[in-house]
C-alpha cells in the first residue's frame, strides 16, 4: 500500500484557489472525482484518500482529489463552506479531470458527508457516469445533530464548564456558518435521476443503491471522534474493495 | 497568495508557501504535526497563514515523510525532511532566515531546527520540550489537596504504586525527541548566544509533564528569563486550539510575538 504519484496545483479562479492533486493515467476513457469527507473527518481521511486514489490510478483510473473552499490547504474560510460553494466546487473539479485526465465521463466517489450535496449536483451532470458513497452520511439531520453532541463532549473535555459552553459557531474544532448547518440538517441521501447510485459499506441497507461493495471491518473509520489514529491503516482486504471499484467504474 | 513547492528527492515532499513575496521577515515554517495533515490540527496552519500574513510574515507548512500526502522515503526522516523544506527555501531564494515549530512534534522539530541549523532565527514550541521537576511535583500535590479529602487516600494507594522516578526525567520521553534537562539548558544557551527568539507555549493537554509556569524556569535555567525568550502557560487551553476562544488566543499571541521578535527596520528589513 503506497502513495503514487500525482501533480498537486491549483484549480478554479484566482480569486479562489482550490487545491486539488491529479493520480493521473494516461489513455483512460474514465475518471475519478474523489470528494473528501467533512470538518473533523476530512485530515483524518487525508492518508487513506491518497492511497485509494493511488490504486485506482494504478488500475487505469485518472483520480483527481481535492479540497473545498473553505477547507484544508484550499482558499476561503470555513464559514464560506456550504451547499452552494461546494456545488461550485463541484463544478470547477469536475471540469478540470476532465480537462486535465481527458476523460469524457466521471465516476464521483463521495466520501461520508460529501455525498449529500453531491446527489443533487450530479442530476446537472449527465457525464456523471455513476456517484458513489464511501460509507455515506443517509441522514443529514441526524449526522448534524450527532455532531453537535459530539462538539459539546469534546468541549466538555477539553475545557472548563464556563468556556465550555460558548457559543463560537465551531463544529468539531471548524468553523462553520449557519447556511452549512441547514444545508445540512435538510439533505437526506437520494439517488441520482439519472447517473447509478453506488455504496461502499460496512454493511448492506441504509440506502437504496444499484450496487453495494462491502467494506471489511477493518476499513478505517472517520465517525468515531477526532483522533486520526484509527484512520490511518489500510489493509489488504480493503484494496481488494478498491480494485473490484475500479473494474465497475472503469465498465461505467 | 499561496503557492505549492515541491521538494526533496525527485520533488516528493510537498509544501504550501503563503504569504506576500515582499516579506522581510523571517518564513515561519510548519512541518506537520504527528500523523495531523499539513493544514495542522483544526486547520490551525492555514489560520497562522493567514493572521501572520498580516503582519507581513510569510509560512511554510508541509507534510513530513509518512504523513498527509507525502510518502515515506528511504533515508529521510522528519530531521532530513525538515533540513531540506530550509535548504529549498534557501535555495529558491525565498529566504535565509526562518523560525520552525508547531504543535507537539512539530514543536520538536523546531526545536532540533533551531539547535542544529544556524539559519534558524527562532522556534515556536506549542507542547514543546519540559521537564517536571520539584514544581511540577508541588502542582499535583496542590491539585489533590483541592478536590474532596474523601478521595485523597485513594490518590495515595496510586502514587504509591507507580513507584518514584527521577525528578526530571521526562514523562513523554519515550516518544518524543527530547535532549536531556542538562542538554536543554545548554542548548538554550547556545541559541541565545546566536540571538535566537523563542515561544513557548504550554496548555492544559500535556498535564503529564507541565502544570506550573515556574517549571520553566527549573527546565531551562537561567536562559528562560531571557527577553528573548517568551514563556506561556494557559492551563484553560486544549492541546489542539479547539475551540475558538483558544485559537484567537493562540493568534493574538504567535503574530504579537512575531512583530516583536523580529521587528522591522526602517526600509523594511528585519532587526531580529
Amino acid at each position: 500500500m503506497s502513495v503514487g504519484d500525482w501533480q498537486p496545483g491549483w484549480i478554479g479562479a484566482a480569486a479562489r484557489p482550490l487545491y486539488a492533486a491529479l493520480h493521473a493515467a494516461p489513455g483512460a476513457e474514465v475518471g475519478v472525482l474523489m470528494l473528501p469527507p467533512l470538518l473533523h473527518e476530512q485530515p483524518r481521511s487525508r492518508r487513506v484518500l491518497v492511497e485509494v486514489a493511488s490504486r485506482l490510478a494504478e488500475a487505469g483510473l485518472p483520480c483527481l482529489r481535492f479540497d473545498y473552499y473553505g477547507t484544508g490547504d484550499s482558499g476561503g474560510a470555513g464559514d464560506e463552506h456550504d451547499f452552494a460553494s461546494i456545488h461550485a466546487d463541484l463544478d470547477v473539479a469536475l471540469a478540470a479531470l476532465q480537462a486535465q485526465a481527458a476523460v469524457a465521463r466521471v465516476v464521483v466517489l463521495a466520501w461520508r458527508a460529501s455525498i449529500l450535496p453531491a446527489c443533487t449536483w450530479a442530476d446537472a451532470h449527465p457525464e456523471v457516469a455513476a456517484l458513489a458513497g464511501w460509507e455515506p452520511v443517509v441522514d443529514g439531520a441526524a449526522w448534524v445533530a450527532g455532531l453537535e453532541a459530539a462538539d459539546r463532549d469534546e468541549r466538555r473535555e477539553r475545557y472548563a464548564a464556563g468556556e465550555a459552553q460558548q457559543v463560537d459557531a465551531y463544529l468539531m474544532g471548524f468553523p462553520t456558518s449557519p447556511r452549512w448547518r441547514t444545508d445540512f440538517s435538510a439533505a437526506r441521501l437520494q439517488a441520482p435521476k439519472r447517473a447509478p447510485l453506488w455504496v461502499l459499506t460496512r454493511a448492506e441497507g441504509g440506502a437504496d443503491a444499484q450496487r453495494h461493495f462491502a467494506l471489511p471491518a477493518d476499513a478505517p473509520r472517520f465517525d468515531d471522534g477526532v483522533g486520526i489514529e484509527n484512520a490511518m491503516f489500510l489493509s489488504r482486504k480493503l484494496f481488494g474493495v478498491v480494485d473490484d471499484f475500479a473494474h465497475a467504474a472503469r465498465a461505467a | 497568495m499561496q503557492t505549492i513547492e515541491r521538494f526533496g528527492p525527485d520533488g516528493r515532499l510537498i509544501g504550501i508557501l503563503d504569504g506576500d513575496a515582499a516579506s522581510r521577515r523571517p518564513v515561519l515554517v510548519l512541518p506537520n504535526a504527528g500523523l495531523v495533515p499539513r493544514a495542522g490540527p483544526f486547520r490551525l496552519h492555514v489560520e497562522i497563514a493567514r493572521r501572520l500574513g498580516a503582519s507581513g510574515v510569510r509560512t511554510f507548512r508541509f507534510d513530513l515523510p509518512g504523513a498527509g500526502e507525502s510518502p515515506h522515503l528511504s533515508g529521510i526522516d522528519a530531521r532530513a525532511a525538515t533540513r531540506l523544506a530550509l535548504d529549498h527555501l534557501q535555495a529558491r531564494g525565498i529566504a535565509q532566515r526562518f523560525v520552525v515549530g508547531g504543535v507537539c512534534s512539530a514543536a520538536d522539530r523546531g526545536w532540533i531546527a533551531a539547535v542544529e541549523d544556524p539559519r534558524v532565527a527562532g522556534a515556536v514550541l506549542l507542547d514543546g520540550v519540559a521537564f517536571k521537576g520539584p514544581w511540577f511535583e508541588f502542582a499535583r500535590i496542590a491539585g489533590v489537596l483541592a478536590r474532596p479529602p474523601r478521595t485523597w487516600l485513594g490518590v495515595m494507594r496510586r502514587r504509591l504504586g507507580e513507584g518514584s522516578a527521577a525528578a526530571d526525567a521526562p514523562a513523554t520521553a519515550a516518544y518524543r525527541d527530547w535532549p536531556t534537562r542538562a542538554q536543554a539548558q545548554a542548548q538554550l544557551a547556545a541559541l541565545l548566544a546566536r540571538d535566537a527568539r523563542l515561544l513557548f507555549v504550554y496548555t492544559r493537554g500535556v498535564g503529564d509533564y507541565f502544570r506550573d509556569l515556574r517549571q520553566f524556569g527549573w527546565s531551562f535555567g537561567a536562559g528562560a528569563r531571557d527577553p528573548r525568550v517568551t514563556c506561556h502557560y494557559w492551563r484553560d487551553v486544549d492541546h489542539t486550539f479547539y475551540a475558538r476562544f483558544a485559537r484567537e488566543r493562540l493568534l493574538d499571541a504567535l503574530q504579537a510575538w512575531y512583530e516583536r521578535a523580529f521587528p522591522l527596520r526602517t526600509g523594511g528589513s528585519d532587526a531580529g
